[in-house]
């Protein structure tokens, strides 16, 4: 009882939309999550892993997406409530059992959060997951703010179960990552749910005819649900005026709300927000339309609702014109805001659009690896590998911190395309007879990812490939999550470190070494070696990342380590430092045209003093 | 509109995202309606950061229109003017005077001159606040044997002394404290009361 006072008077904690996503499932009483860290879905799961032990749920970061969706499955098949959480990419790799799921339907809630990426922030494309739901017959959610992510994570398990479909949860950068303090002290979650499995063989194998049946249910389940869903507010509404009515759909309903009120147009607007994108509210948008001269649908991305608003008006013959992407009011492409949906109203009510300002434009600052990342000295070290070589190799990518190779100053990539496809498609470029050597480079949290079945079929054809693996040990680029190679479980207890070497070679990869990645000379010798061998070869260049070793230091109270500085009577200004290593914490002179040292962001790992040619580059002495 | 929006801006690794937290969480304790946006996509380290705490009861989503930032506090000259248009005329900025100039526009240009910035941040802006928070900070870290930056918080008891900042000092500091445990405390609070005298003389001196 004390213990609950104490907590109600603490002011509630700043959380992110994510956390609130994830408060939204303990709420509703989660037994069971599982997810693949990818930005801007991560905290999610973060959240589900530190709180499982104090609310009693399972949480996990399994090795990818499909395997998070197919551990989420069984246990809501088994009657629990489940979560699987992902990036809007890794939809994509679970979409096989995705799409399946839909016809067995489950028995207890599941919802699948994906974080969306409209603006290409961190990812490498802008999939809509809204049109992806329709695509896998599986209705979809959409938040507008934090707090009604909150609501809507709670509700999505009531709504799986009413439905027996998963449900998934759609977010944006701008949900994801908006913070609002929210109040968790009073959440009561229900009991847990034992696991039960009900034998059900017409429903649970899903092949042949009895899977045509499944098809057959799920066409009528989804053409009842918003029936069924007849106690959920899947529409909101903003009365205003009948000029003009706009409907909106996630996080754009915020930026609309925001240009009327400026704009002063609440009397001539009103406005209708789509909780449910899919299936489509029908009723309601007709019901809405019948009161409104015009609509206007503003929502990013695809355009979900304003194609489904012009088929449910048009089902009735209802003539008023819906505005939106199709006339190109609202982009098709990239994030709103509220200029840009401040523009649409003032054309379509022939208002004066706003001035466009002219903009301070500065050139955009690409991110650099961490002082001390084990990455940059592995990539000086390619760089001296390939330099003396007649045939350069072309450098396939892979998605992770790894990949900042294709920027300054390596700028050494020639290919990516999504997870996993280094090690896929320079086996593709191997096979095809290039005129080149293949080096693929991969990180160990791809390796788990989406690596394996790659490497294996390279080592299978034989293939001449050589793959530069970027040994970590961890999830680095999404917020540290352990991998099976961390030696760290989920929960941060220390676990078996499965050995990527041993994996690899048991691949077919026998010509393998192992280098310490902050040895960029023996980096280079050993890739050397690999890329004169004909067949399969992998160069692991192994350390742990350095923000993450920080960490640990500043955790265990060890001392800092001695800084390293330029000499700079001895400093020649060759400038082989910054252009060729580019330490964030070296920087350039133009005055003296000399290097020097920022000691405030030098970590002391002492990699670049092998790269001066004057031994300018020392140690501190303490 | 009944809203006041920070703008804190920066490079990636100075600390911008735990700043505009702080402020946030310290306006919601005070029990005013927050809602933070954080902008920083792919920008591990070096890249430019934008997190913007909105107060108050018409705020409906986390960005600002381009000219309707009332504050805008930053952790770098460069950023400042990046992200300049988005705040209003006569809004008040808070700058940390030290450049982190992009070690390639050192090296081929591309970047204006520092004296320029400068030059167009009088031009454009009423209310100016330099201070040098890095040097501070880096004192600090030494003095402490940190591991990490505090120049943050130095920046954070700088706006304190701002007028038109929508947060008591007290509700900041009272979140500092929640914030940090024990062992950081004593170098936090340092930080704090340098920023606040930093600006002191930034305005006086």
């Amino acid at each position: 009882m004390r213990e609950k006072q104490k907590k109600s008077s603490v002011p509630p904690r700043l959380m992110l939309g994510n956390e609130a996503v994830a408060w939204g499932a303990i709420a509703a009483g989660v037994d069971f999550a599982a997810g693949y860290p990818g930005t801007p879905s991560s905290e999610v799961m973060q959240t589900l892993i530190s709180t499982a032990e104090e609310y009693g749920h399972y949480a996990e970061w399994s090795v990818n997406e499909k395997i998070a969706v197919e551990a989420a499955a069984a246990a809501a098949w088994a009657g629990q409530r489940s979560m699987a959480v992902m990036k809007h990419l890794g939809l994509n790799v679970a979409s096989d059992a995705l799409t399946t799921l839909a016809y067995t339907g489950i028995r207890g809630g599941m919802v699948i959060f994906s974080a969306g990426d409209a603006q290409c922030h961190t990812s490498s494309n802008e999939l809509d997951a809204r049109v992806f739901a329709r695509f896998a017959n599986l209705p979809v959610l959409d938040p507008s703010d934090p707090e009604e992510a909150f609501c809507l994570a709670r509700q999505a398990f009531e709504i799986s179960e009413i439905l027996e479909l998963p449900v998934i949860l759609n977010s944006t950068p701008r949900l994801s990552h908006s913070s609002f303090p929210l109040d968790v002290s009073r959440i009561a979650p229900p009991p847990h749910r034992d696991a039960r499995f009900v034998e059900d063989r017409p429903r649970w194998i899903c092949v042949a005819g009895l899977a045509l049946k499944r098809h057959r249910w799920l066409t009528r389940r989804l053409s009842e649900s918003i029936d069924r869903l007849g106690g959920f507010p899947v529409t909101s509404t903003v009365p205003g005026g009948n000029r003009l009515g706009v409907v909106t759909c996630g996080v754009a309903h915020g930026y609309a709300v925001e240009a009327i009120r400026k704009m002063g147009l609440e009397d001539q607007v009103s406005l209708l927000k789509i909780h449910l994108p899919y299936p489509f509210p029908e009723g309601q948008v007709r019901h809405f339309a019948e009161s409104t001269d015009e609509l206007l649908v503003v929502e990013e991305l695809e355009p979900l609702v304003e194609d489904s608003t012009r088929i449910a008006l048009q089902k009735h013959g209802d003539a008023t014109p819906v505005r939106g992407k199709a006339d190109g009011l609202i982009p098709l492409e990239g994030e709103l805001d509220p200029a840009i949906v401040g523009n649409a109203l003032a054309r379509v009510l022939h208002l004066q659009p706003a001035a466009e300002e002219v903009v301070e434009q500065l050139p955009i600052r690409a991110p650099l690896f961490c002082p001390g990342c084990p990455h940059r000295s592995t990539y000086y070290g390619l760089r001296k590998a390939i330099e003396p070589l007649a045939e350069k190799p072309l450098v396939v990518g892979d998605i992770g911190c790894y990949t900042l190779v294709s920027s300054y100053p390596f700028e050494m990539l020639d290919t990516l395309l999504c997870m996993g496809a280094g090690a896929g498609m320079a086996h593709g470029f191997a096979q095809s007879k290039l005129d080149r050597p293949v080096l693929a480079i991969m990180g160990d949290s791809t390796f788990f990812h989406s690596g394996l079945s790659p490497l294996v079929n390279i080592g299978y054809h034989r293939s001449n490939v050589t793959i530069l693996l970027l040994d970590n040990h961890y999830t680095a680029m999404t917020g540290f999550q352990p991998n099976p190679g961390t030696g760290l479980s989920s929960t941060g207890e220390p676990a078996q470190r499965l050995s990527i070497a041993d994996v690899a070679r048991a691949l077919g990869f026998d010509h393998l070494q192992v280098a310490d990645a902050h040895d960029s000379a023996l980096v280079a010798e050993m890739l050397a070696k690999a890329l004169a061998h004909a067949g399969p070869s992998m160069v692991i260049s192994e350390g742990p990342c350095a923000l993450q070793e920080e960490r640990d230091r500043a955790r265990q109270r060890e001392r800092r380590r001695p800084l390293v500085h330029i000499d700079s009577e001895r400093c020649i200004g060759c400038r082989v430092c910054v252009t060729r290593f580019g330490c964030s914490a070296i920087q350039w002179d133009a005055e003296t045209a000399k290097a020097t040292i920022d000691p405030a962001k030098c970590i002391g790992c002492g990699d670049c003093i092998v790269v001066c040619p004057a031994d300018a580059i020392g140690r501190t002495a303490q | 509109m009944r809203s006041f929006s920070i703008l804190v801006a920066g490079v990636g690794g100075q600390g911008v995202l735990s700043a505009a937290r702080l402020i946030a969480q310290a306006a919601a304790n005070s029990g005013q309606r927050v809602l933070v946006g954080d902008t920083f996509g792919a920008s591990q380290r070096e890249g430019s950061v934008l997190s913007v705490v909105r107060l108050g009861e018409d705020v409906h989503g986390p960005l600002v229109a381009r000219g309707e930032g009332d504050m805008l506090i930053s952790f770098e000259p460069y950023e400042a003017l990046r992200q300049l248009h988005l705040l209003r005329s006569g809004g008040t900025v808070l700058v940390n005077t030290a450049p982190a100039l992009p070690v390639r526009a050192a090296l081929e240009g591309g970047y204006p001159r520092i004296d320029e910035v400068w030059a167009k941040l009088d031009e454009k802006v009423s209310r100016l606040i330099r201070i040098d928070a890095s040097a501070s900070a880096g004192t600090l870290a030494q003095r402490y044997d940190s591991y990490f930056d505090v120049t943050n918080v130095v920046i954070l008891g700088a706006a304190c002394t701002i007028p038109a900042f929508p947060i008591e000092e007290s509700d900041l500091l009272a979140t500092l404290e929640q914030r940090f445990s024990e062992r950081f405390l004593p170098m936090n609070r340092e930080a704090f009361t340098t920023g606040k005298l930093l600006a002191q003389e930034g305005r006086f001196g």
